[in-house]
């Protein structure tokens, strides 16, 4: 069988804010809102955001975007829709300010099969910041767990705390 | 032939910039908050290169870039392929004609379905154009990549993670063939 609508098109990059993802959909409700710096909401928390990829997608990295200050380790992942963990960079130090940073799944790159899953990020720290903006993302689908650093093998989706940090994946080397 | 050989299931556009949705980096400028207004090129002879995509074959007829208040030295604008390598390019024109679109009339190339990167380049660093300035790192996140010392464009480009928070707004213009 032919990949569905592989075509080899697709874009190098796929985060939050992508049409793949929640981004779009929380401006009817509140508007388009400005990222931000902010606290990440808890130590050791996680937050899950639903993904929607139509094309087989070849994931080399993950991303976050820092924000201004920068403490403790990152864990950036995937999850299936069924909240099985199906790659994550694993525990790693965040490390420059305000930019986007990088790391390859532990396990290397993975394919993911045109479905439904969650992006996933974790950090140690309740004082490091990403860049965030602040919908009310609950009503699509975005998750928090608590005591979720590293990421867990399986996930359990608790309510959203209403934020939307920007992170994703890439099929490309150079971000 | 493929099991669903798909009609659309990318839009198919007589025009993509960067402000266009699902095929370029639109929505996200949209998610960001990114207002459209005048923006000054990050740096002299730098290029930035905005990803892109075709569903269907397009026939890349010219390139256009939304000039502001601030007309200075040369710009240049072309197409790039996933690994760098130039499709076309105009090559290096005098920037002219404040506060309005300057149409580059490139060769018409027909291009496959595929992942692209739009390029422009400025000779200038003061010279200004349309665009967005999202906040810093989201260009990156898009997929916005830079190489600098890059004017006119070169034959090979060395993509670099992009530093700058500055989209100009500039779009290729073309016709689907199929």
């Amino acid at each position: 069988m032919d990949f569905p609508r592989a075509n080899g098109v697709s874009p190098p990059t796929i985060d939050t804010l992508s049409c793949y993802s929640v981004g779009i959909d929380q401006i009817p409700y509140a508007g388009a809102v400005t990222p931000a710096s902010a606290a990440w909401p808890a130590a050791n928390r996680a937050i899950y955001v639903p993904v929607n990829i139509p094309f087989p997608y070849l994931v080399r990295k993950f991303y976050w975007c820092n924000g201004a200050t920068v403490n403790g380790n990152v864990d950036c992942g995937i999850y299936s829709r069924g909240g099985t963990k199906l790659a994550s960079t694993g525990s790693t130090v965040q490390a420059g300010t305000s930019v986007v940073q990088s790391a390859a799944p532990s396990t290397g790159s993975i394919l993911l099969m045109p479905d439904s899953y969650y992006l996933a990020l974790a950090s140690s720290s309740g004082t490091a910041t990403f860049l965030r903006i602040t919908p009310s993302a609950a009503e699509h689908g975005v998750a928090f767990q608590a005591t979720a650093f590293a990421l867990p093998a399986t996930f359990t989706l608790g309510t959203s705390g209403g934020i939307l940090p920007i992170f994703g994946m890439a099929d490309v080397g150079v971000i | 032939m493929p099991d669903f050989p798909g009609v659309g299931f990318w839009p198919v556009k007589d025009a993509i910039g960067c402000g266009t949705e699902v095929l370029c980096v639109g929505e996200r400028i949209v998610a960001a908050n990114a207002a459209n207004a005048s923006v000054t090129f990050p740096a002299a002879n730098r290029a930035i290169f905005v990803p892109f995509v075709v569903g269907s074959r397009f026939t890349a007829m010219k390139m256009v870039v939304e000039n502001t208040a601030t007309v200075s030295g040369n710009i240049d604008a072309g197409i790039y392929d996933q690994s760098g390598n130039k499709i076309v390019t105009m090559g290096s024109t005098l920037m002219a004609g404040a506060n309005g679109a300057q149409v580059l009339d490139i060769a018409d190339t027909t291009i496959p379905p595929g992942r692209y990167y739009m390029a422009f380049a400025c000779s200038s660093a003061t010279a200004t154009f349309s665009g967005w300035a999202p906040a810093v790192g989201l260009c990156s996140s898009m997929g916005v990549l830079q190489m600098a010392t890059a004017f006119a464009l070169p034959a090979t480009a060395t993509y670099a993670a992009c530093t700058s928070a500055v989209i100009p707004d500039f779009y290729v213009v073309g016709r689907t063939l199929t």
